[in-house]
């Protein structure tokens, strides 16, 4: 039960992509996400003789929202907070841009589980049982859950949009 | 067709990721040549540290040892001697009479207990 470095490296190249796009919608920073995935499966490395290949992905996931929810409570704490890489997302008009604030300050005020099942959701092609596993809820609330998140950030967007 | 596409687009991780990653693995798979530089300076610092240490205590432990040593055999003979000296009694501490030279001239050391215990307690 050891993962070999070419199925790391096959899970970087299938995870690369889906963990990007959650961790860069908690985190909004480039660089942060990168050092985060990356950080995750230097972790995994180091430990990969009692590492699972069946459970690797899952474990990537784990190990990689953890170190972002770690990264943002550091940042809450010394109270940084990075320039926010705006011309990441498309930007073309300045609408886009306000859109891109105001959903950074929607999303941030979702529940935490909330906000992370609404994004594995969206961009993990994790199954609904995969996403209750990772984050340690009930299975039957996940599709609840989201359904609650999204109506939220629907009014959220509202009220940030009206301010 | 996700639901929120328009909402949250997919973005692109910058590339060469996963080159970056290998890099770093190989770093971790051959610490050994990647610090033996640093290994050795860090080697060469404690042992000059050691040897500086050494010769502080070298140079300083005799010197106060000694010292503590006469003043542990002051405050040994004071105690001894703290019955009245020829007639002067000495309150919270003792006199010891010392040759003068000359007949009319008494010489004395004296030193309080406070002192002694002031001494002790260095």
């Amino acid at each position: 039960m050891a993962a070999r470095e070419d199925a790391l490296y096959g899970s970087y190249r299938r995870l690369e992509g889906p963990l990007y796009n959650v961790l860069y919608r908690q985190l909004w920073h480039r660089e942060d996400c990168q050092d985060v995935i990356h950080d995750a499966y230097m972790r995994i490395w180091a430990r990969r003789d009692s590492v699972d290949e069946e459970t690797l992905d899952a474990l990537v996931w784990t190990t990689a929202l953890n170190l972002a929810r770690n990264r943002l409570r550091w940042r809450r704490l010394w109270r940084h907070e990075p320039l926010v890489d705006e011309n990441h997302v498309t930007v073309s008009s300045e609408d886009d841009f306000l859109a891109t604030r105001r959903l950074r300050v929607a999303l941030r005020q979702l529940p935490a589980t909330s906000r992370d099942v609404l994004l594995l959701s969206e961009f993990s092609e994790l199954r609904g049982r995969e996403i209750a596993a990772l984050l340690r809820i009930p299975e039957g609330t996940v599709a609840s859950r989201k359904h609650q998140a999204m109506a939220r950030l629907k009014v959220l967007l509202e009220d940030v949009a009206d301010a | 067709m996700r639901e929120l596409e328009t909402l949250l687009p997919l973005l692109e991780p910058p590339p060469g990721g996963l080159a970056r990653l290998q890099q770093k693995i190989a770093k971790r798979r051959h610490p050994s040549e990647q610090v033996s530089g640093r290994s050795h300076r860090r080697t060469w610092n404690t042992a000059l540290a050691a040897m500086v240490a050494t010769a502080i205590c070298v140079a300083l432990v005799p010197h106060w040892v000694l010292q503590r040593r006469q003043t542990a055999m002051i405050a040994a003979a004071l105690r001894r001697d703290v019955l009245p000296v020829n007639g002067i009694r000495v309150l919270n501490g003792a006199a010891i009479e010392l040759p003068s030279g000359q007949p009319d001239v008494r010489l004395y050391l004296v030193q309080s207990v406070a002192d002694t215990h002031q001494n002790d307690m260095k």
